[in-house]
């Protein structure tokens, strides 16, 4: 089980934003891509998350074509968790709310534990009636990544993912996220331009490497 | 020295104000020309007169924009001034005009600023009756349209955050700098709801009736009223339509240097609304109470007052009046609810494809919806009757069918626009974050989109109810001998009916609105708990 991109190019206007883009992440691992604002992070995370068409390339999962000129297959049909930079939370439902939307699957039983189970692994276990504007950033921040991942989703898409959080929590948080992975998360892609970040993430996992986008070309470190 | 293409602000200023005022004036004196020389000779009198009423439709468009936004930008600054708590209560308040046909203000007015009325007539000037006519034309169609600009002067104000005052204040900006910097902020809006409310002023026949001023709109209406003469109607209103287009054609050439120019760059765009109570003062308050007594208690009080002096005690004399017009209410009711029905999903529908269009042609549906809004309202109920002519129902589905069409096209541009702006709060990213969770289409409409659209809902469906149970242009000329409502039996009684009778009558209306307005705010409420 393995994702795969070759050669992906994304252009947003005419204008080039990703070129040439290849990366492989083996089931288990995590890779790390770290780069200046502007480099294209983030656009490289919606592409693989389905959000943007590009307009060469090819990306696969576990042999299943996600991507490439002749198919697609939708963001909702490819069982990734993703969390933006903009956390976009919906102000309207409850933090419970957000993470019951996507267990979908479940019986209504199964869905009430799994989200006191991963409202309490993030310390948020007494904000579930709350709603995201009755939260701190970093609670929100906390509340984005549980919803990303408590459908345990095959690939998680990670975009800044600690930008808003204390170290103490940052480091819980990071704790919780290895241990969904550990238990069914397959491949865990990180997005930021903090080193720091970069460097917490590595420490003692399973790293399929970090690599650098600079100007839209991806460099193995 | 480098020359830059764009003008300097004065002077663009100068060339948007000489511009409108060169509309107003070319724009029917052309048209009469070259209409008098093209046309059959025996339209040269209708295309003559209608050049006279469309400068006056023009020159009372400009002078109501221009008082409701004075009025709308006064009271936004003071509502956004008030405790967060008080804001929506003050809004719903200042906002009730609004939702008032302007035909009950110019009746409920008309003692207080007609000729004889008790201000006029003590200034003993003895002023010409068009004089008067025209000021009291301009101030009720201003008290109906002031709600607009509030709305908008407000939303702006939401997103000027207390920040940008402190940071001025630590480069110690003199106060007029950062006087400028806020009334730039206000530009776009302010032109946008100057815009918006010219263009209903201009499509109004029903105050300008009331007082005897010729406009276009009351030009078409006896004209399609007399003879349902479509191409006598279609020339009349040619400098009407000429015109609007003309500036339209105008502010969207300048639209993207100028109110770029004018406002600060990105500024005010959709984002978290600033709910900071620091600024919080009480005199807005009382201002606030003083105003919305002025323009709302004013009137009523003259509509009571007119029923309180009837013979009967007016408890009795409404009661009356209730049982008289009881199948006009159903109907009333009947046909504002199937209008608003048939408004507010395409509106919704076409507000969600403009919003998140990715070319330009996707925008049209809302182009096209504007210009309906602009067309006359005459016009609209000459060419549904004739559709509807052809149409293979019923005699009574067919005026069913015809009124429908009629208002509902009109409604539509009112519900769209609040659409527009809900979706531009709602960003695309909502739907994404979605998608990425694995949620359905249908999943993401119903739990993410539908109850965020739920209270605008409510409000489009209530504007458009309102809007058309307000309707009297196309309804007395598609409705068939027999059918009536009540805007219907007030138009009539204005002429016919005693006073007591008419007062009755406008209480009914006012009172259904405000239930219908309290029933909305209820429900939307209520409603709104239940996704959470």
């Amino acid at each position: 089980m393995t994702l795969e991109v070759q050669d992906l190019r994304v252009e947003i206007d005419g204008r080039p934003i990703l070129n040439n883009v290849s990366l492989r992440v083996p089931a288990g691992s995590t890779a790390i891509i770290t780069g200046p604002s502007g480099a294209g992070k983030t656009t490289l995370l919606r592409t693989l998350a389905g959000l943007v068409r590009p307009s060469a390339g090819r990306v696969e999962f576990s042999g299943a074509v996600w991507n490439d000129p002749a198919e697609r297959v939708i963001a909702e049909q490819r069982s990734i968790g993703w969390v933006s930079q903009d956390l976009v939370l919906w102000p309207h439902l409850s933090v419970a709310a957000h993470l019951e939307l996507t267990l979908g699957a479940l019986t209504r039983r199964q869905r009430r534990e799994r989200v006191a189970e991963v409202l309490d692994a993030i310390g948020l276990g007494d904000f579930a009636k709350r709603l995201p504007a009755e939260l701190s950033g970093g609670q929100q921040q906390r509340v984005a990544l549980a919803r990303a991942l408590a459908r345990k989703p095959r690939v998680a898409l990670l975009d800044e993912p600690t930008g808003q959080l204390d170290s103490a929590t940052s480091h819980n948080v990071i704790e919780w996220i290895r241990k969904e992975q550990a238990d069914s998360v397959r491949i865990l892609i990180v997005v930021t331009h903090s080193i720091q970040c970069a460097n917490t993430f590595s420490e003692g996992a399973s790293t399929a490497g970090q690599w650098q986008l600079q100007e839209g070309e991806l460099l193995h470190l | 020295m480098t020359r830059t293409r764009s003008a300097s602000g004065v002077r663009r200023i100068a060339l948007v104000t000489s511009t409108l005022c060169g509309i107003l004036l070319v724009v029917p004196l052309a048209t009469l020309v070259l209409l008098g020389a093209a046309a059959p000779q025996a339209s040269t009198p209708i295309v003559s007169a209608s050049a006279f009423a469309a400068f006056n439709s023009f020159s009372l468009a400009f002078a109501v924009a221009l008082v409701s936004c004075g009025l709308g930008l006064v009271f936004a600054l003071c509502v956004v001034r008030l405790p967060v708590a008080r804001r929506k209560l003050a809004l719903i308040v200042l906002g009730i005009p609004i939702l008032l046909p302007s035909y009950l203000l110019a009746i409920a007015w008309a003692p207080i600023l007609s000729p004889t009325g008790m201000v006029i007539a003590p200034l003993g000037a003895s002023p010409t009756f068009n004089v008067a006519a025209f000021f009291a034309c301009a101030w009720i169609q201003s008290c109906a349209s002031y709600p607009i600009a509030m709305l908008v002067f407000y939303a702006a104000l939401l997103r000027w955050s207390s920040a940008y005052d402190e940071i001025a204040r630590s480069v110690a900006l003199p106060p007029i700098t950062r006087l400028t910097i806020k009334l730039r902020w206000l530009a776009r809006p302010g032109v946008a709801g100057f815009l918006i409310i010219a263009l209903l002023s201009l499509g109004d026949f029903a105050v300008p009736d009331f007082f005897g001023i010729r406009t276009t709109g009351s030009e078409i209406f006896s004209i399609a009223a007399s003879y349902l003469d479509a191409r006598a109607a279609l020339y009349a209103s040619l400098p009407l339509i000429l015109g609007t287009m003309l500036l339209l054609l105008f502010l969207a050439y300048i639209g993207r240097r100028t109110w770029r120019a004018l406002a600060l760059a990105g500024a005010p765009r959709a984002g978290q609304a600033y709910r900071d109570d620091a600024r919080t003062a009480k005199y807005p308050a009382a201002f606030l109470v003083a105003s919305a007594l002025g323009i709302l208690g004013v009137p009523l009080a003259a509509v009571l007052t007119t029923l309180a002096d009837g013979a009967a005690p007016w408890m009795t004399v409404l009661g009356q009046v209730i049982a008289s017009v009881d199948s006009d209410i159903i109907d009333s009711v009947r046909l504002a609810s199937l209008v608003a029905a048939i408004a507010t999903i395409p509106s919704l529908l076409a507000a969600y494809a403009s919003s998140r269009a990715e070319n330009k042609i996707d925008h049209l549906g809302r182009g096209v919806a504007v210009l309906a809004l602009v067309t006359p309202i005459g016009l609209w109920a000459l060419g549904t009757s004739l559709l509807s002519a052809n149409l293979p129902f019923s005699p009574v589905g067919t005026v069913g069918v015809a009124l429908a069409i009629g208002i509902g096209l009109r409604t539509l541009t009112p519900s769209m626009e609040i659409f527009a702006s809900v979706f531009r709060g709602v960003p695309v990213s909502h739907e994404e974050a979605g998608r990425a969770a694995g949620l359905s289409n249908r999943t993401i409409w119903a739990r993410v989109l539908a109850p965020q659209l739920l209270e605008p809902m409510f409000v489009a469906f209530f504007v458009a109810w309102v809007w058309a149970l307000n309707d009297v242009t196309v309804t007395v000329l598609l409705a068939p001998p027999g059918f009536s409502t009540l805007m219907l039996r007030i138009f009539q009684s204005v002429h016919y009916g005693p006073p007591e009778y008419l007062a009755a009558l406008v209480v009914i209306h006012i009172t259904m609105i405000i239930t219908a307005l309290v029933v909305t705010l209820v429900a939307s409420r209520l409603l709104r708990r239940i996704w959470r």
